[in-house]
Order: C-alpha cells, then structure tokens, then sequence
C-alpha cells in the first residue's frame, strides 16, 4: 500500500502544480498576451497533454506492478521527463515554481534513464555503465546545487547561468543517451533475436523521439541559428513511452493490452450511459448549455461515487471470503499432517464408528485397537465419550476374554481377530430405544467388526511401511551425501598428493640429477656411469610427472581450459591410434576454474573410456556454451553397446567411468544423456548449468 | 660487467642449487632469492636485477600470470622461465606472456646459464616446436617405430619389444610426428606411407 501512495502523490504533486500554473497563466492578461506572442495558448495545452501522456503511462505501468524494478525505475523515467516537458512552457512564462521543478527533473531525468536500461531488456550489465550512472547523478547534482545556490542572490535568473545550466542538461542527456547506446549495442550481440528485435524497435524510437528535438530546436537555439518551433520538433517525443511501453508488454514484464480492454468496455458503458440519460433527459426539457452540463456532471460525480463505494467494499469482502478460505486451508493442513505423521488409524476408527452409528441406533460406541500389545482407545462417543467407561472396558476385557455380551457393564463387545491373534474390541452400547440387538442387526456388526479388522490390520501394515520408507528415505540420502563427500575429499586428496609429488618428491629428484650432472663436470663420475644414471633419472622424472599430471590437471589451473583440452588432444594422438577432432566454443564465457577442472576430467575419462572400448579411430570432442549451460558432447563412430535400463547397472560391464562422470554431473546439477547404438557408436552429451559465480565473473570480464 | 640475476621458486631447496650454480659463474651474480612470489615487484624495485628466472608453478601463484605483471611494470628487465612442464601449451603461454626464454629443469645446468647470457645480448630462447623440424629425415630408430605404429601396437609392446623407456618411445613419436608434419600418430602413418617409408 505504502509502494503504491508515494507515485500516486509524486502525480497528485504534478497535477496540482501544473493546475496552478495553467491557472495563473489564464487568469494573467499580461502572461498571456507574452505567451501569445510567443507562440499560443494550444501549444501550451499540447505539451501538458503530452507531459500528462508521459506521466500517466509511467503511473499505469506502476501500479500493475509496483514491485518490479524495471517498472519503477520506468515510472521514475517517464515522471521526471513528462513534469519537465509540461513545466517547459510556465518556465519559459517565468511562473513561479515552473523554473526550479524543470531544473530538477529534466536534471534528473538522464539518471533515471540509465536507471532503466540497467535494468532492461536484461539486468547484466557492464561495469562502465554503472561509472556513467554515477556520472549523470553528480552532472544532476551539480546542475541543482548551481541553480539553488545562486537562488537567494537572484543570480539564478541571469542569462548567462540558464545558458550554462541549459547546456549542462542537454550534455547530461548525451552522455545517458550514449550510454544506452553502447549497452543496447553490447545486449545486440549478445541476446537472443526476441530481443534483438525489440531493440532494433527501441534504438529507432530513441533516434525518432530525440534527435529532432536536439538538432531541430535545442543546438540551434544555444548556436542563435534559425530554429524550428519547439513545437513542432516535441511532438515526436511521444514515441518514446509508447515504444517503451510496447517493448514492456512484448516482453511480457507487464500486458497493458490484456489491462486495457476491461477499460476500454468501462468508459465505452459510461459513455452509452450518458448519451443515453441525455437523449432521454432533452426529450423532456429543452436543451441549453447549462442544463447539458450540469446534469452530465451530477451523473459524472454520482459514478465517481459509486465506484470509489465500490472500491471501499470490496476489500473488505474479500477479506471474509478469504478468511473462510485460510480456516479450511488450515484444516486441510491438519489432515495432512496427521497422515504423514502415521495417524491413519485415528481417520479410519472414525469412519467406522460413524458406519456403526448410521447402521445400528445406539447410544455410543468405542474402538480399542493394541498397539504393540498395549490396548488403546481409538475412537469413542456417546456414553464412552468420557473415557471412565470405555477404560473399565479395557481393564474387563483384559482379564476375561471374548465375550459377546458384558453383563457387568451393559454393552456389546466385538474383538478384532487377525492372524496374530486378538488385536482389539468394538464395544457398544445400548440401543436407544432400550431393545435387543436383532438377527439382522447383529449380522451386519458382524459383517462391520469383520471389515474393520481387516481395514485395521491393513492400516497398521500402511503406516508401518510408510515408516520404514521414511528411514530408507533418510539413509539413502545420508549414504548420498556421504559419496558426495567421499568424491570430494578423494578429489582433494588426488591434489595434495599431485602436488607433493611435483613440489618436493620430483623437485629433489631433479636436484639430485643437477648434482650428478655437476658431479660429472668435475669429472668424479665417468662418461658412462653418468649417461647410464641420467637415463634413469629422467625416466623417473618422466614417471613422477606423468603421475602428478594424471591425478590432478594443473594445466587447467595454469593455462585454462582450451590449451588443457589440446594438450590432452595432442598427448592421446600421440599416444594411441586415434584422431580426435575438437571444437571449442565458449566465446566470451568466463568458467570457474573448478567447474574448469571437472569439465577436463569428464573430458578425458569420456575420450580414455571412448578410447579404450569403441575402438573408433576417429573420436569428436565439441564445447559450446548456450545461454546459461554449457554443452559438453563427446562422440564416437566405434562399436557402441547395449544401454542397460538403469545407468547404475554400468557397473556389471566396467563401466566405472562412465558412471563416476554420471555422478559428477549429478552434482554439478546438470544433464547426462547417452545415446548408443550397437556397431553405430556412442554419443554422450552433458549439459552444465553455469553458475551464478560464474555469471559474475563474466559480467566482471566484460566490464573491463 | 656482470648480470644480476634474481632467482624465485617456492622450493627452497631448489632456490638454493641455483644460486649455487650460478655463483660459480664470474659474470652472474643473484642479488636475491625469493621463495615467496608475493613480495616480486618490491624486492624487483629494490633489487634492480638484470635477469629473472622464474618458476611456472609455486603454491600460491602461476608463475605465467606472474610474468604478465612484472612485464608490464618492467619492460626493460629480462625474464627466464624454469619450468617443470616440457608441453607445447605451457611454452606458447609463456610467449605470449611475453617472457624471454623458457628452460626446463631437468635441461643440463649449462642450458640455464647460457640462456640467462643470450637472453641479456637480447635473444628469446625458446624450445624448438613443431613447424622448424618438419620435413627432416626420420632416424633408423624412429623409422623402426613408426612401422610398429602402423602394426596398430601400443606404446607399451613398443618398448617392450625394442627395450627402451616408455619416455623414450613418446619423445620418438612426437619427434616422428613433428618430421612428418603430422599431429596424431593416424596422421604420422598416412604420410608415412605417402613418402614411402612404410611398405603396404
């Protein structure tokens, strides 16, 4: 509510000042004989309309969707440029507040412009827009705090200073327009062409609304030239929040068409209404100007009326409507609750305490069922209803067993029999009206303690497993998280040991060969000992390094992601019969160097596993990026095999690899799809969401 | 007139043969030693060195990154990378980080020492790759493998068979490749038999 009071006072303010000022302008003779000379009173009532246009289009917007931050910076936007553009001419007229209230918002309205498209067609954005943002503010605080200052020594009204505060604004309005500029040119070559599109229409639109009014009216002003009438050059400014508006709606932020057509029929009704009461009304009493006036304007008020009545109503109903709504949503959750919470028991001793109760006519009934052998009270109403009477059942039927009829406390009783033996008693009352049971009567209990027996047992049975469910639930979840983390340790451990590997074990040996080879300068070693101990010397180091190489890919960290992936193209072509074709496509992608390092294991297990059993000489590695994942395929022409139904049966035909790549995408939240065909080959494609570190780390890249 | 030379690897040990390494020479002098890279640009200000030599990969940073930086702030200064690593990739980075020579450690002492000398006449000193080799004559060893390479054996059976280090029939191959012009062994075997060192 709050949200929504602050624009609607924002417009109360400019109707109310705009309303002062065309009122002094009316009503002063000399004012309006210098607007006369001017230009005209029509022009003056144009750029209101068109200030009101603006202004009205951004209030609309608003207050479809005051939380949406595209939406309010817009209102901010078409608020400061339609106050400016309707002030502009009781500014030029000298009327009082209509000078300081355009400083401000056309000082401000560049700011807000930016303010949007930071925000526009996507809210990505570069770093130096946010300089420029930063620029256009202090350009607008400089602008007011010049203007205000001089206020008090009346200097504010010199030529010279509105000559200087006039260029101010139109550079502040360059400098934002130029920046929406550049931005709209950074998301065209990004985005999609939805959007693309979109932007073609706005960038027009820009040019259309501003450009006339730039070199028709204002550069020609400040150089003295010839200048076409404001007028004239202002009137393609409406463009703008029409195209605006147009680009809000088919983006689908907000759909002023669907809000629209609701309103469309109102004033259309409205209409038809008052034409209808006029016709009706000079049928009857003749027609003078006054009477014309004044009987539409009653009808106007009375609609306003009934309307704001209607607006002060509704809430309210609505209010008892969904207060019932909340009581029954509440209750919902209850049962809800109790069913997950195992309490189908309770549900069920009710329903078939009821079926008694509809069946026979008796003064009250209770369910005992044992729960663990311990006998407990389900159910129970009328006389049992008080518990007393329904525990001394419990205590009697604990010591004596199944009898129909208990003389002692004058009820029926029914055990509940399943295989494992006695597991409860329906007991009864009398019936109301003081009679024995008869044959039928007893037959359909019967028939009822039969059913309810078994629907007990079953219930039971129910609950118990949906326990048990629960708990598997937990552990396999437990045993999940645990893999995980065993993964991720293994992982690490794999680093640590690559790293002690290169660091210390091959740094020494690499020592030891340099103090051989210095041994061997100072001739201490012979020719042939020395040649014999660097060979295996640099086996060892060859060895050392391949391993270290093997359990953690620093190339990765070091040189990123396409090297590593041709470093690794160019080792197994060296290594085995195999040509592998790479297409590396990130464009300007930035990705984490973690997220780096598992797409180069996936890579390389994918390329030993398609290696080692399609026995394909030709194996294809592809990497793109698409919007917010990344594209991994690794396909091959070899021998393929059978996909069992489930990926975890790999295990049975070797096909560890596969599977730790499985579970390695599982993690990473994305897609593992494979598809194989026996003598066609393998295709395996995973999909990587990027994620949002690594959208910052882009935006942060493209903001250099 | 002597070259400075400032020596940084985070192995202590290693920092130390170098530096006893290249004292024994009359006309290098290190100035310093540093085994944490953090405070480079400092002691480089302080120290004034002619030459560099720079490890590829300590604990904390990438020394290729860190080449980037220092050649940015200094241009003038010389820069020797050591490295660990004798791939391709890592040398054509280090080139393009604009370093001046790329020696690997296990290379004979001498080859550091000469480098640090050319690099300071204004040479950049690089492993030989690819392109320079293509088309020279295959040796009768590497010919020896490339047949057992178009008899479809791994690079296992090929050492086993010829007795030589699984090192060594990798360097033979890349060496085999790099004449051939070729960039997978597939490759290697088709202009083999083109030149008509393999019989078919």
């Amino acid at each position: 509510m709050k949200k929504k009071m602050i624009p609607i006072l924002f417009v109360f303010i400019f109707v109310i000042v705009n309303l002062y000022c065309l009122g002094r302008v009316l009503t002063d003779r000399s004012l309006l004989r210098f607007l006369s000379k001017v230009s005209s009173i029509d022009y003056y009532y144009s750029l209101l309309f068109i200030g009101l246009m603006f202004v009205g289009t951004g209030l609309v917007c608003f207050l479809k969707r005051p939380d949406s931050i595209v939406i309010r910076s817009f209102f901010y936007l078409m608020y400061t440029s339609g106050f400016a553009i309707a002030l502009s001419n009781a500014s030029g007229l000298d009327v009082l507040p209509g000078k300081e209230i355009e400083v401000i918002t056309a000082s401000l309205a560049p700011y807000f412009l930016i303010r949007f498209f930071e925000f526009f067609p996507s809210s990505s954005k570069p770093l130096f827009f946010q300089y420029i943002r930063r620029v256009t503010l202090l350009l607008a605080a400089i602008i007011n705090i010049v203007f205000f200052c001089t206020y008090p020594y009346h200097l504010s009204r010199s030529p010279e200073l509105l000559q200087f505060i006039r260029i101010a604004l139109i550079a502040n309005v360059c400098i934002s327009l130029i920046a929406c500029i550049c931005l709209t040119y950074l998301h065209l070559k990004m985005n999609s062409s939805k959007v693309k599109n979109q932007l073609y229409i706005l960038i027009a639109s820009l040019v259309l609304s501003f450009l006339p009014v730039l070199f028709l009216s204002l550069i020609p002003a400040i150089l003295h030239l010839a200048n076409i009438p404001f007028f004239f050059s202002l009137l393609s400014i409406i463009l703008f929040p029409a195209t605006l508006a147009y680009l809000l709606t088919m983006q689908e932020i907000i759909d002023i068409k669907m809000s629209m057509r609701p309103l469309l029929f109102e004033i259309l009704a409205l209409l038809l209404s008052l034409v209808s009461v006029n016709v009706l009304f000079f049928l009857f009493y003749p027609l003078t100007p006054e009477l014309f006036y004044r009987l539409n304007g009653f009808m106007l008020v009375i609609l306003a009326i009934y309307h704001l009545i209607q607006k002060i109503v509704e809430p309210l109903v609505k209010r008892e409507w969904t207060s019932k709504e909340h009581d029954i949503q509440r209750e919902k959750k209850i049962i809800l609750q109790q069913i997950l919470n195992g309490q189908h028991l309770a549900s069920c001793g009710r329903l078939i305490v009821n079926l008694i109760h509809q069946t026979v006519d008796i003064n009250g009934a209770c369910l005992i069922w044992k729960k663990n052998q311990a006998p407990k009270i389900i159910y129970q109403t009328g006389i049992f209803a008080d518990g007393r009477l329904a525990d001394a059942c419990m205590q009697h039927l604990n010591h004596k067993k199944n009898e129909h009829r208990s003389e002692a406390l004058n009820c029926h009783i029914f055990p509940l029999d399943n295989e494992q033996g006695n597991k409860g008693w329906i007991i009864i009352g009398q019936k109301i009206n003081e009679t024995h049971l008869d044959r039928n009567e007893r037959l359909l209990l019967e028939k009822i303690q039969s059913d309810a027996a078994e629907l007990l047992t079953s219930t039971e049975t129910l609950s118990g497993l949906g326990r048990e469910l629960r708990e598997t639930q937990n552990r396999s979840l437990s045993q999940e998280q645990f893999n995980h983390a065993l993964l991720i340790d293994r992982e690490e451990e794999k680093r640590k040991l690559s790293i002690y590997l290169h660091d210390e074990v091959l740094q020494n040996v690499i020592l030891m060969a340099n103090k051989v080879e210095a041994l061997h300068d100072e001739q201490i070693i012979g020719d042939k000992a020395y040649l014999e101990m660097k060979e295996i010397f640099m086996n060892g180091i060859y060895d050392i390094r391949e391993m270290s190489r093997e359990l953690h890919p620093f190339m990765v960290e070091d040189l990123g992601l396409e090297q590593s992936l041709q470093a690794l193209k160019r080792k197994l072509q060296n290594n085995y019969n195999v040509v592998i074709q790479t297409a590396y496509d990130l464009s300007l992608k930035v990705i984490s160097k973690k997220l780096a390092i598992q797409v180069y294991r996936m890579i390389k297990e994918l390329l030993y596993n398609a290696i080692k059993h399609s026995s394909s000489p030709f194996v294809s590695v592809s990497l793109k990026s698409l919007d917010h994942s990344l594209i991994i395929n690794v396909k091959d022409k070899g021998k393929g095999f059978k996909i069992p139904a489930s990926l975890s049966n790999l295990t049975e035909e070797n096909h560890l690899g596969l599977i730790t790549v499985q579970k390695r995408v599982d993690q990473l939240g994305g897609r593992f799809d494979i598809t194989s065909e026996e003598g066609k080959g393998t295709s395996i494609t995973i999909t990587l969401p990027l994620e949002r570190s690594d959208e910052l780390e882009y935006q942060r890249t493209a903001g250099r | 007139m002597s070259i400075n030379v400032l020596l940084v690897d985070d192995h202590v040990l290693m920092l130390m043969g170098l530096k006893e390494l290249l004292e024994k020479e009359a006309d290098l002098h290190v100035v310093a030693t540093l085994s944490d890279p953090s405070a480079l640009e400092e002691t480089i200000g302080r120290r004034n060195p002619d030459v560099i030599v720079l490890d590829v990969r300590m604990k904390t940073k990438n020394g290729i990154e860190l080449a980037k930086i220092v050649r940015q702030e200094f241009p003038d200064l010389k820069i020797v990378i050591l490295s660990g690593y004798n791939y391709d990739e890592y040398i054509d980075a280090a080139r393009q980080a604009g370093t001046d020579a790329y020696v690997t450690k296990e290379k004979s002492n001498t080859e550091l020492i000469t480098a640090i000398r050319q690099v300071c006449q204004g040479r950049r000193i690089f492993p030989y790759q690819h392109r320079e080799q293509a088309g020279e004559a295959l040796t009768a060893k590497e010919r020896e493998i490339l047949r057992q390479i178009a008899a479809d054996k791994t690079n296992a059976e090929i050492s086993e068979e010829l007795s030589i280090s699984k090192r060594t029939v990798e360097y033979h191959i890349a060496s085999i490749m790099r004449k051939l012009d070729a960039d997978s062994r597939v490759g290697a075997v088709v202009n083999g038999i083109k030149k008509g060192l393999l019989n078919v």
